[in-house]
């Protein structure tokens, strides 16, 4: 479970990046992350994740509030940035050592939960090479790995579909539901609203730092004039802000 | 559109995109940087300036000694041969970074050029960024022209000449370069051959150090010398580059017909070779050039066993060591900056106490070193001065700690995220750069030792003593990444080179050094004095930098943002 309340955070004290936000994503639940560009869904990430310190407000991970216990709410949740091209020089298989031993992943279950992961994101053969030598979508899926190699309870991914083929997309996707399906939770922004239609229990949009709506889809659709997809409703909440 | 002039265009723009590592004079896009642009330009005048004056005075010099001997036109042929040498040494490196390793290759290919167009224009934008070399060539030249009373025909034969030189060295480079880069998978690594050109460059420049300092101890000794190699370079250089002979006859027949008919020949023989560079790039260059990679993937799958090997648990602080010394040997910039250097000291330290020890001019050094007592204590106690001063000038020099946060980069906010405290993260990374420094003395205390040959407990209290000094320097290093890392770069150059961290890394330790020595020698101290409070001091020091470290640490690492 994770919980925003009134967190605010501004750059240089002019530009107000997200400006009192409130959320509550429940344990249980595919919760979307909707915005155009430069709302400050990036920026909410980050403040989630602990990169970025809110100037007031205070953010709970499990119970845990991240700026009180830094290092136990960060043990809550595997993280995917937005860019995937990290430690270029290391190989696929020593990226995942080092996040296995950061996390204290137990020994016991690492071979295993390696190979399922790469047998999912079809990373089998890659492993054993540079990160420099991946594609953008196998540095995508490396660091994914890397998020989930200890099972958080809490996944927060910054547009994680981006540079996935279809077949990897689908096998993140069935992923994210196998997850929410034994009580954890997944938090995810993305531009691409069909996705967000699709798979999401619950979803927020934020445009200039405000969150605009927090709710299901049907909820949407009860609020919004233009009500026949997301794409149609999405546009006319951001406009009229 | 014609052939000739599509490679002429190809070459321009190449040319005016490629930096080949001078990137001072070039336009950047922030307006605010025009300054920087004018002090790069100035400084690399400075350095032009510096070599081409070294150049006139060897010249000068070497003719005058030629001259006794009448043979001063032999200069002439000695300089083409020289410094087509040198152009077919860098060469090899500006042909492969050009030719194979720029990342405009993909873009060209898509437009309507053919391969030996695409060499040919590359060929040729090498060819100009030589000329900053070749240009020196003028020097030897005019300085025989003016000496000897040549005419202007001379001067005109010269610059036609300098013009020409580069080409058939570079053509030779070319075509050795090219069925290499073709059939050696190896070759096309891009780091892989920095790498291994930073290392060969450090060793030749090493080499020659050593050889001609061991060679000279007075003029004629030089003259004599020079004189010698020179034939046999040209002896060389007219086998393996056909048209140095035709240069160094023409200018010494300038005043008849003979010095047009060597020119043409010159011009001739770069017409061949040129065109036997386009002649292989049709078969050789396209399929090298597109399958150059940073690394080169093996597809390899990875069986259980291999796995469970690689996933042996092991504590958080040693594997995020680990992971900052992979990414210091791998990355080659880094590599380079920051760990080859840690052992060039020491042979450099080698170099200087060899000539002082084979030296006749050094006997007053020699006797000092010979005359070590290492059972006068007093004496003793100075020399461990030294050591502490030393291992604090080593421990920033090679700058690793004092760039510790700038080469994460965009993987900074890694540090942010994972359940490490960065306290922890910031004594990882200090403790990588502690470790080279300690290579670094280790291996400099093993040099000295083999010369001053002292007990045994002496090189052990030697090993104590620069540790404190190596973590102080280091502790420090780190303080100035905290208040201003440079994390924004698109080049790893930036993050070490042009990284004012790592120069206030490498000042403040001289800083420290000097005062500790010259104390050191005014202060009369016995030996257990000296020590103890060398030690001491070295403790307490680190103690407070840690003690400070742990409070600036978190707040500063949470104030950073990527």
């Amino acid at each position: 479970m994770i919980t925003i309340k009134n967190v605010n955070k501004s750059y240089d004290k002019k530009v107000k990046a997200v400006d009192n936000a409130n959320l509550e994503i429940r344990q249980g639940e595919i919760f979307g992350f909707l915005g155009p560009n430069g709302a400050g869904k990036t920026t909410t990430i980050k403040l989630l994740t602990g990169i970025l310190i809110p100037d007031s407000g205070e953010i709970t991970i499990n119970g845990v509030d991240i700026s009180k216990e830094p290092l136990k709410a960060k043990r809550q949740f595997g993280y995917v940035p937005d860019d995937p091209n990290v430690f270029l020089r290391l190989k696929g298989i020593e990226y995942l050592k080092f996040m296995a031993d950061i996390y204290g992943v137990e020994p016991s279950i690492r071979v295993e939960q390696v190979e399922k992961l790469a047998k999912a994101l079809e990373m089998d053969t890659a492993l054993n090479d540079k990160i420099q030598s991946y594609s953008h979508g196998m540095r995508q899926k490396i660091v994914l790995m890397g998020a989930l190699l200890h099972n958080p309870a809490v996944w927060i991914l910054d547009e994680p579909m981006t540079g996935l083929d279809p077949k990897s997309a689908f096998a993140l996707k069935e992923m994210m539901r196998e997850q929410t399906n034994s009580g954890k939770t997944v938090f995810f922004s993305t531009h691409v609203l069909e996705v967000a239609e699709k798979i999401c229990d619950r979803l927020a949009i934020i445009n200039k730092g405000k969150i605009l709506f927090c709710g299901t889809l049907s909820e949407m659709k009860e609020q919004m004039k233009e009500n026949s997809s997301l794409e149609k409703m999405f546009l006319e909440l951001v406009e009229e802000n | 559109m014609s052939s000739i002039k599509r490679m002429l265009l190809l070459a321009k723009t190449i040319t005016r995109t490629t930096d080949f590592g001078i990137s001072f004079g070039r336009k950047k896009k922030d307006l605010n940087k025009k300054g920087t642009n004018i002090v790069g330009i100035i400084i690399l005048g400075l350095v032009f300036l510096y070599f081409a004056g070294i150049i006139l005075f060897i010249s000068v010099k070497f003719f005058d000694f030629l001259k006794l001997f009448g043979m001063q036109s032999a200069m002439l042929g000695y300089s083409a041969s020289l410094f087509s040498f040198i152009i077919f040494f860098f060469g090899i490196f500006y042909i492969i970074s050009v030719f194979y390793f720029t990342s405009d290759i993909e873009h060209l290919l898509s437009l309507p050029f053919n391969a030996w167009e695409i060499i040919g224009g590359k060929f040729l934008s090498v060819i100009i960024y030589e000329y900053i070399t070749t240009s020196l060539v003028l020097i030897p030249f005019f300085v025989y022209g003016f000496l000897n009373g040549e005419g202007i025909l001379f001067y005109l034969y010269s610059i036609v000449i300098m013009l020409l030189l580069p080409i058939i060295p570079l053509a030779l480079t070319a075509v050795i370069i090219m069925p290499i880069m073709r059939f050696v998978k190896f070759a096309r690594n891009k780091d892989l051959f920095n790498m291994i050109s930073g290392v060969l460059v450090m060793a030749i420049a090493l080499s020659f150090n050593f050889y001609f300092q061991s060679m000279f101890t007075n003029e004629t000794d030089l003259g004599n010398v020079v004189n010698a190699g020179g034939e046999k370079l040209v002896q060389i250089t007219s086998a393996i580059f056909p048209g140095t002979v035709f240069a160094g006859q023409s200018l010494a027949s300038a005043s008849n017909i003979n010095g047009l008919i060597y020119i043409v020949l010159l011009f001739l023989a770069c017409v061949i070779a040129f065109s036997l560079v386009l002649l292989l790039a049709n078969f050789l260059y396209l399929k090298a050039a597109t399958a150059v990679s940073s690394s080169n993937a093996s597809h390899k799958k990875l069986n259980k066993m291999n796995l469970a090997k690689n996933f042996v648990s092991t504590p958080s602080f040693f594997t995020y060591m680990k992971k900052d010394i992979l990414i210091l040997i791998r990355t080659p910039i880094f590599f380079m900056n920051n760990v080859l250097l840690n052992f060039i000291w020491p042979i450099v330290i080698f170099i200087a106490m060899y000539r002082i020890t084979q030296s006749q001019e050094q006997g007053n050094i020699q006797l000092l070193i010979k005359s070590i007592n290492f059972s006068d204590f007093d004496s003793l106690g100075k020399i461990f001065f030294i050591i502490f001063a030393v291992s604090i000038f080593i421990g920033g020099m090679n700058g690793i700690t004092s760039s510790a946060l700038s080469r994460e980069g965009n993987c900074f906010n890694i540090m942010k995220f994972i359940p490490m405290s960065y306290f922890k993260q910031i004594i990882a990374k200090i403790s990588v750069g502690f470790m080279f420094s300690f290579i670094c003395i280790i291996i400099g205390l093993g040099v000295v030792c083999y010369f001053t040959q002292p007990p045994i407990w002496i090189i052990v209290l030697s090993i104590i003593i620069c540790i404190p000094a190596l973590i102080f320097t280091n502790l420090c290093g780190i303080i100035f990444e905290l208040f201003w890392p440079k994390l924004h770069w698109d080049n790893e150059q930036k993050a070490v080179k042009q990284n004012l961290n790592v120069v206030l890394g490498m000042f403040l330790p001289i800083g420290l050094a000097i005062p500790i020595v010259i104390f050191g020698f005014l202060v009369p101290m016995n030996f257990y004095l000296s020590y103890f409070l060398l030690l001491a001091v070295g403790c307490i020091l680190d103690v407070i930098v840690i003690v400070i470290l742990k409070t600036i640490v978190p707040m500063r690492m949470r104030n950073i943002v990527y």
